[in-house]
């Protein structure tokens, strides 16, 4: 429908919404009223939501921090993610490690023969009890790390989202996006051997 | 009695495998999924199993489902340790024909009750058949 007949159609709605109010139809003059007042009201909030979406993927195409997060930032956020769960991981079978070795130790003192005192026997056994709920406190090692593998699952998720936008929303213009992990000296440095090469090799 | 362990955090394994041992267990094996436990369990050389739900591959209710549908398998006594502790999910392993089911995080206390329900139980029914 064109802009006249749109128009005509209007016109022809308020010439009717008049001739209802003088013949004293209220309720026919209300409805022809929300009629009007309704199309109106939509036209112009289908004017605003168009204007939001263009103004939404002209900022997507302008802003190189969309394109940053989704090339850079998220992913080495999801690195960092998967560290820790390794790192607790591997804390958390150290101190199964330690608690396997204590318990035969606290056993045998629990079951030690009559010669020695009783507070030894006591003790073995409360250093038993002690040792097994260290041993149960690992299991937050599983409870987190679900929790963190599923974090770094959704956060693929929007990374690979986002960079389908970026891609629909057309190229950025400006600079490639700087990959942190390229630049020179942002590599992670893995442990304190390749720390103490890195000091030696510069004279310390 | 010889138990498989399945669970796809190795510190969860070694924390169960620890407290079975506590209990008396000695012959403990592990598995990581559902696709690695079954073809263990095929082999008809395990008592009792105990399993997590949550792992990537098979997890543990379809192991539960294949262990039920499997003619040598069916009436293997199978403990549920798990973090997944939404109604419908107990419903849906109780239905599966579980023996058991532990909530993460639990105390060697609970381990210990269940097992010594399921093993009532077992003992109960084969009194009576």
């Amino acid at each position: 429908m064109n802009a006249v007949a749109r128009r005509k159609e209007r016109l022809d709605r308020a010439r009717a919404l008049v001739a209802s109010l003088e013949a004293g139809r209220d309720a026919e003059a209300d409805a022809l009223a929300l009629e009007l007042a309704g199309a109106d009201q939509l036209g112009v909030e289908l004017g605003r939501m168009t204007r939001e979406l263009h103004d939404a993927l002209e900022s997507l195409r302008v802003d190189p921090r969309i394109s940053e997060l989704a090339s850079n930032d998220i992913p080495d956020a999801r690195e960092k993610l998967g560290w820790v769960l390794a790192l607790t991981e591997q804390a958390a079978h150290s101190v199964i490690n330690a608690v396997e070795q204590g318990l035969p130790v606290a056993s045998r003192l629990a079951a030690a023969d009559g010669d020695c005192p009783p507070a030894v026997r006591e003790d073995g056994q409360r250093l038993h009890e002690l040792l097994s709920e260290i041993l149960m406190a690992q299991s937050f090692q599983d409870l987190t790390g679900q929790a963190i593998r599923r974090v770094i699952e959704v956060s693929g998720e929007l990374e690979r989202r986002l960079a389908e936008l970026v891609q629909r929303a057309g190229p950025r213009p400006g600079a490639a996006p700087k990959n942190d992990a390229q630049r020179p000296g942002a590599e992670r440095i893995q442990g304190q051997d390749e720390v103490d090469a890195l000091l030696s090799g510069l004279g310390f | 009695m010889r138990i498989l362990v399945v669970d796809d955090f190795s510190t969860m394994r070694r924390i169960i495998k620890n407290l079975l041992r506590e209990v008396g267990f000695q012959h403990i094996q592990e598995a990581d999924d559902g696709n690695t436990a079954w073809p263990m369990l095929q082999t008809g050389e395990f008592d009792f199993l105990v399993t997590d739900w949550n792992m990537p591959g098979m997890p543990g209710i379809d192991l539960l489902k294949h262990v039920r549908a499997h003619p040598q398998l069916k009436t293997l006594p199978v403990l549920m340790v798990t973090a997944e502790a939404k109604r419908e999910q107990i419903v849906e392993a109780a239905q599966a024909g579980v023996n058991g089911y532990i909530v993460k995080p639990f105390t060697a206390e609970t381990l210990r009750e269940k097992l010594d329900r399921i093993f009532a139980r077992i003992g109960a029914t084969e009194a009576a058949s």
